[in-house]
């Protein structure tokens, strides 16, 4: 194989993983993370981004597949339900009051944009919310976990078929999930 | 022209309409426990709220194995629960709280169920009926000195002989009160 086939291959291999969404976090993503950001006075920065795909997701759930116990082929199951995870890691770029933060001022926010926070778990060092979104047919397609530390911010959104995925959590985890490691 | 402006008025105020979330408030069995930031002394503390289309799923899962479940949780429109970890100082502003709770929903037609006070932990569940057996509104408040406060509202149709297994099931605090 010649190199200008090797370097064809590259350049269409790294192109479909950016157009799936398989690398950098979408323009939705984006807008959700200014959100959530534009909350805490803008004192965090950047560190990291980044996207799982649908292919990488479709990947992940064939491997948990080839396990034979009953939790394994759940955890297929619901990994087969989310269609892409989206992962936003802010550190804090200057100080921070972490006292200061108003426990409904993101929920009445993120309202706007139709996002119902279903839990809220403080902690004396952390803050983790998780809100979730219908689509017009009442199905849950988004959810979004917010957790606020003192040296930074992480933001998860999954997006999918989640009513399954997130009626198994409670179910198993009852209302205690917020506080579950 | 006009024909079509007309239809993108009402296209426009379908999408309003369609978009506007439910407004549980306005359920005879909700109940708003106001500002309960006096409990949130720094230490744990959670909020869930859970609605309908959530519960309905949650219901669909308990379908075949559990009957009474998936009937409970089928006929409910709402669960907020408030946990707080609390000292001894807040353990007092807890107690005073329920109190006063209990006496505001006794007096807007709420029966209470039970009543605990003690030392050491204070509880009282009270229901809201609808017509002669219908209860559409459960709030359960506990608070005990081993350090948790919990606040429950449940609204929609509540069957008081099934809705302590969502205590074990789902680890709704204070639903053990209730039989």
């Amino acid at each position: 194989m010649n190199l200008s086939k090797i370097k064809i291959i590259t350049i269409t291999g790294t192109l479909l993983l950016f157009f799936t969404g398989c690398i950098n976090v979408n323009k939705n993503f984006k807008e959700i993370r200014n959100n959530v950001l534009s909350n805490f006075d803008e004192s965090f920065k950047k560190s990291n981004e980044f996207a799982i795909g649908p292919a990488a997701m479709h990947l992940a759930s064939s491997f948990v597949n080839i396990e034979e116990n009953e939790t394994d082929m759940d955890v297929g199951l619901m990994l087969r339900q989310v269609n892409k995870i989206q992962i936003g890691i802010y550190e804090r770029k200057k100080s921070y009051n972490f006292e200061s933060y108003k426990k409904d001022k993101l929920k009445d926010h993120l309202s706007d944009e139709n996002w119902t926070r279903i839990i809220i778990n403080k902690e004396p060092n952390s803050i983790s919310e998780i809100f979730v979104k219908e689509d017009n047919d009442e199905k849950l397609r988004q959810m979004l976990v917010v957790n606020v530390e003192s040296e930074q911010i992480i933001i998860i959104e999954l997006s999918g078929d989640l009513d399954e995925l997130i009626a198994v959590a409670l179910a198993n985890n009852g209302f205690k999930i917020a506080a579950s490691e | 022209m006009k024909t079509k402006l007309i239809a993108v008025l009402l296209m426009a105020f379908a999408s309003v309409l369609f978009a506007q979330k439910y407004d549980y408030s306005s359920e005879p069995g909700y109940v708003d426990f106001g500002n309960l930031a006096s409990l949130d002394a720094g230490k744990s503390a959670t909020e869930v709220l859970i609605e309908k289309n959530l519960l309905k799923m949650v219901a669909k899962m308990s379908k075949s194995e559990e009957p009474d479940l998936f009937n409970l949780l089928s006929g409910l429109k709402l669960i907020k629960v408030n946990v707080f970890e609390i000292d001894s100082t807040a353990f007092g502003k807890a107690k005073d709280k329920i109190e006063k709770l209990t006496k505001d929903l006794s007096s807007s037609g709420w029966d209470r169920l039970v009543k605990t006070r003690g030392e050491k932990e204070n509880a009282s569940v009270l229901i809201k009926t609808q017509g002669e057996d219908n209860i559409v509104g459960l709030v359960v408040m506990t608070v005990d000195k081993g350090g948790e406060a919990a606040f429950v509202n449940i609204v929609g149709k509540i069957d008081l002989e099934t809705i302590g297994s969502l205590s074990g099931k789902f680890d709704v605090p204070g639903l053990e009160n209730v039989k």
